[in-house]
């Protein structure tokens, strides 16, 4: 039940909160930074269904297309596959991830809406939203990372 | 488990651009059945963010009062004015043949803004009226101040509505000055962009954008924002247009729905 209220919990912030406390539109992004502390805890199995699950969970509450879907589980294979081979800090890990991967799904998505849809983006403000996203990110991991582990693994 | 990994992905891609993207209704169902929490949240929100304000005004509501009620009384002679001009505009257009017209022509419905939808690149938001309501999808939505965009999907207590900000948000505008038409898109959150405004035209910084008549989707005339920076070069067949938009979208709490 837990991990249920949780990603509850995490829909309605990300939805309602989080767009409230934006910084020139950018907001953290509470399901990637679960889809990476997931990463570092699962099974690669589990890590690619539940990043597919929270991802497909997004896109239905967005409108359009899959491309959380997509980003998540992506994300989420390149977590696991960097974790399986790293000795060290875990936290020191969870860090990098969380700011490379950040920066990773804004220009894979942007990437995505400019190759495949020919949308164009402002230059300055993807240079600005590459730099915002991922530290807002990290912002939200220091403060969802004790409750994500509480959530899913129960301590 | 790559494997894995990959058939998610084609699969997502396949359904991203299939004509089953509701995924067989979930997609509505899902929305109503978290509509009841955002909604509490949004409510809370409001109340804890205005609550320091309406301990304030408190003191002063009664001067408030008082001032209000002398506008009131000042404005509805410039009201009656006004209606005895709109029905006088509209009986100089029926004799020359035109349709009657009134501020947009159509009813206006208000609706809370809820939230945004969470998605990296796109400007999406959750209002608090849906089927229920009688909302459609493809109807215009506005602010006080202008152009907000346009209802994409309905659930039964919500719908979700792109802004003119997202990146997949097409407009037909033209300059309320000089009349140039041209295609307006979203740019980034805080600018959109006029393309296809031919270079013999005279669009300058400034110049105030509203719907174009030839829109299918938006009432004409409705503002969409102020050309912030307007550029061609000697051999181009095209300006290069920066707008900013008229409604403050990172400050939008109450749309209204055009019938």
């Amino acid at each position: 039940m837990r991990p249920a209220i949780y990603i509850l919990l995490a829909a309605v912030v990300q939805t309602v909160l989080l767009p409230r406390l934006n910084i020139f539109g950018v907001m953290p992004d509470l399901f990637l930074v679960t889809v990476i502390i997931l990463a570092l805890q699962k099974n690669r199995t589990a890590v690619t269904l539940s990043s597919a699950g929270l991802g497909l969970l997004t896109d239905l509450l967005s409108a359009g297309f899959f491309s959380n879907t997509i980003a998540y589980v992506i994300a989420g294979n390149i977590a696991k596959t960097i974790k399986e081979d790293f000795f060290g800090d875990e936290k020191s890990l969870a860090v990098r991830l969380v700011l490379g991967l950040s920066a990773g799904l804004v220009l894979l998505t942007g990437a995505g809406h400019f190759f495949l849809l020919r949308r164009e983006w402002s230059l300055s403000y993807l240079s600005f939203r590459l730099v915002a996203f991922p530290l807002y990110n990290l912002l939200a991991w220091l403060i969802i990372a004790p409750l994500a582990q509480q959530a899913f693994y129960g301590d | 488990m790559k494997p894995l990994a990959a058939a998610i992905v084609i699969a997502a891609l396949i359904l991203s651009f299939s004509a089953y993207r509701d995924l067989f209704g979930l997609r509505h169902a899902l929305n109503s059945a978290v509509y009841p929490f955002q909604f509490l949240a949004a409510s809370t929100y409001k109340g804890v963010v205005g609550l320091p304000a309406g301990i304030t005004n408190l003191f002063s509501l009664s001067r408030e009062n008082e001032l209000l009620k002398q506008r009131v009384k000042n404005d509805e002679a410039k009201l009656n004015q006004l209606a005895e001009l709109i029905l006088e505009n509209n009986r100089l257009r029926a004799a020359l043949g035109y349709q009657a017209a009134g501020r947009y022509g159509r009813r206006l419905l208000p609706a809370g803004v809820l939230g945004r939808a969470p998605q990296v690149w796109s400007s999406v938001i959750v209002i608090d009226r849906g089927a229920n309501a009688g909302i459609k999808e493809n109807m215009a939505v506005v602010a006080a101040e202008g152009l907000v965009g346009r209802v994409v999907e309905v659930a039964a207590f919500s719908a979700k509505v792109m802004l003119i900000t997202d990146v997949d948000s097409k407009v037909a505008a033209v300059s309320g000055r000089s009349r140039d038409l041209g295609m307006v898109e979203g740019f980034s959150p805080l600018k959109l962009a006029m393309r296809y405004v031919s270079s013999a035209g005279d669009i300058q910084v400034g110049d105030l954008i509203v719907t174009a008549a030839s829109s299918s989707l938006f009432p004409p005339g409705i503002p969409v924002g102020r050309v912030l920076k307007a550029e061609k070069q000697e051999h181009d067949l095209f300006y290069q247009i920066e707008i900013e938009p008229a409604v403050p979208f990172s400050r939008l709490e109450e749309v209204f729905l055009v019938f």
